[in-house]
């Protein structure tokens, strides 16, 4: 079968691309550039260079193909340009969503994120159905949800679609800035301290990359269209991430806790600066809240009607670690 | 035993009005929910009795329709709700230029916006003077003060409400029923709105405020009893600006507004 998919050089759309040539779906990945270094090298897999925002290029690698795998998005969170966001998540997935109706795609499967949700609230798993309680945070989650509700649009207007909103994930692949946990791993592998905001206790959940890919295979053959799914992992304190880290690689060395609000007003000092050197800062105070927000979440949606099944953190950690000190050896 | 109090909120699962429900429980206030069928307002009374554990009634119904609004007052009626606080926030936004509005649409958004809050006060007001001291807060807009093109129906509403709000409280003053009436600038509510907003005039973004902001403030001076809430600071400053800037002044801030439209509509 034929399925076109972009973002083949994100993290998860490189190794979803290699996932799906492996197991025998022709793959047509729209890529920016077909020199890249993070192309999906395989026999079934098609590149087709071109843009989100140019729809020409677009309904190219679109045509002829039965389903769609929607994962590329800009989701540089310390960019503030909103245009960006909107350019690649909103216009970008019009663009997407419009060529395959117009070519007879029979499902689009969109990748999106939990952060749409917003943070848990206290006691209570974030499941598919839980209102907004806040304002979105950032461009990053603002654009994400306008996305969501034209998926939602087209598939009312009979373009079937499905959206994973997917947790913190983690694991082999690629490095791109929604690879944050692998960076921190890498840091517990180099590094005789690692310093970490104070906040230990706030939990997240955390997704294991191949959780994630057959996530969007079973939503291929078996997710309902109009429907989200939650794909999550295991819900985790910082606390347990880093002793999971810890453990993993069997290392004693300290963690050094910095107090959150001097670092906070630190990262204050620090982005006015920036700003004022028209520099995009590394890490803001609003990124900082943003990373140190409870996102608890439920898969049981996902577990019972699409037979998802979720990786512990200790096995997915014990992965991720020998793929990480591999690929340092290999440097 | 002690009397059970809510604060009725009309129009809240969305924006608003869903952000005064959440603030609402966070104070441990009680409250009855009304907005329109399948808009998310049990999921909403869900999240908020399991959160923070108050009493909250949803109720899904059309408030445009006059005879809902007697059917809401029955359902309360019925079961004996003692209702101390009423915030009439289910409304219509503006939609473009006079030319380009549907006269439904129209005659929808002066139903709600006007004759809505206006039926229900007249409905409840006894279950609210038996709750003295009690309270109603109306929500208005900056638009209740300012004249601008594509806010000429809306406006005129919220012009209606201010007007309707202020007498209403010197009448109800010896009742022990204040009567307030929020005045918020620009909200991030829906995901379109607040995208609409990042990208203004840096003037404007620098008014716009989140609804979870915004309605602390409400609820903050609707308890307090204030006559007129304008949320933000920037707000406040553009009230101040209107009252002391010569109308020529304000005349070509609104004609240089009017300007932008029109470019836009160009470049659309």
């Amino acid at each position: 079968m034929k399925v076109c998919l972009t973002g083949a050089t994100g993290y998860i759309g490189n190794s979803l691309a290699l996932e799906l040539a492996e197991n025998n779906y022709e793959v047509h990945a729209l890529v920016r550039n077909i020199h890249s270094p993070n192309i999906p090298v395989h026999p079934n897999i098609l590149l087709f260079e071109g843009n989100l925002n140019n729809y020409d290029t677009v309904e190219k690698a679109i045509e002829d193909c039965e389903s769609v795998f929607h994962t590329a998005a800009f989701t540089r969170l310390t960019c503030n340009e909103v245009r960006e966001f909107y350019d690649a998540n909103v216009q970008g997935t019009a663009n997407v969503l419009n060529a395959s109706k117009e070519n007879g795609v029979k499902k689009v499967i969109f990748t999106s994120s939990v952060s749409v949700f917003g943070p848990s609230q206290p006691n209570t798993l974030i499941t598919e159905n839980q209102p907004r309680m806040s304002s979105y945070a950032n461009d990053y989650e603002l654009t994400k949800i306008m996305a969501e509700n034209l998926v939602l649009d087209y598939n009312k207007m009979g373009l079937p679609g499905i959206i994973l909103n997917v947790s913190r994930v983690y694991g082999p692949g690629n490095n791109s800035f929604s690879n944050g946990v692998n960076r921190l791993a890498s840091m517990f592998l180099k590094d005789r301290f690692v310093f970490v905001p104070s906040k230990l206790h706030i939990e997240t959940n955390y997704v294991f990359i191949d959780d994630v890919l057959k996530a969007h295979i079973l939503a291929l053959n078996n997710g309902v269209a109009g429907e989200k799914y939650i794909i999550g992992g295991e819900n985790a304190s910082y606390e347990k991430l880093f002793s999971t880290i810890l453990e993993s690689i069997e290392s004693k060395n300290p963690i050094v806790k910095i107090n959150y609000n001097i670092l906070k007003s630190g990262l204050f000092l620090k982005s006015f600066l920036d700003k004022l050197a028209l520099k995009e800062s590394s890490l803001t105070p609003e990124l900082l809240d943003y990373l140190f927000t409870n996102r608890n979440v439920s898969s049981e949606k996902a577990v019972s009607q699409l037979g998802y099944e979720i990786t512990s953190l200790k096995s997915g950690m014990e992965q991720t670690m020998s793929f990480l000190k591999n690929r340092n050896h290999g440097n | 035993m002690e009397t059970k109090y809510y604060t009725l909120i009309t129009g809240a699962s969305k924006g608003f009005g869903k952000a005064m429900a959440i603030e609402c429980a966070k104070r441990k206030m009680n409250t009855v929910l009304v907005s329109l069928p399948n808009s998310g307002l049990n999921e909403l009374a869900d999240i908020l009795i399991r959160t923070y554990n108050v009493s909250v009634l949803p109720i899904e119904m059309d408030l445009s329709l006059t005879e809902n609004c007697y059917s809401l007052f029955e359902q309360v009626d019925k079961k004996q709700i003692a209702i101390k606080y009423f915030i009439n926030n289910a409304g219509l936004l503006s939609r473009g230029f006079f030319m380009d509005l549907d006269i439904n649409y129209i005659l929808t958004q002066i139903k709600l916006n006007v004759c809505t809050p206006t039926i229900l006060i007249k409905l409840f007001l006894k279950n609210l003077k038996q709750n003295a001291p009690s309270g109603i807060m109306n929500v208005g807009s900056m638009a209740s003060y300012f004249y601008l093109p594509k806010k000429q129906v809306y406006g005129g509403t919220k012009a209606y409400l201010l007007s309707f709000s202020k007498s209403l409280r010197r009448e109800l003053k010896p009742d022990n029923v204040s009567v307030s009436i929020v005045c918020p600038g620009g909200l991030n509510t829906t995901p379109s709105l607040t995208y609409q907003n990042r990208t203004g005039s840096w003037g404007s973004r620098m008014s716009i405020m989140n609804p979870e902001d915004a309605a602390i403030l409400a609820i903050d001076g609707m308890l307090k009893g204030k006559e007129v809430i304008v949320p933000g600071i920037v707000n406040k400053f553009y009230m101040l600006l209107n009252s002391i800037l010569p109308k020529p002044v304000k005349d070509k801030i609104t004609s240089s507004e009017m300007n932008k439209f029109k470019t836009e509509m160009l470049c659309s």
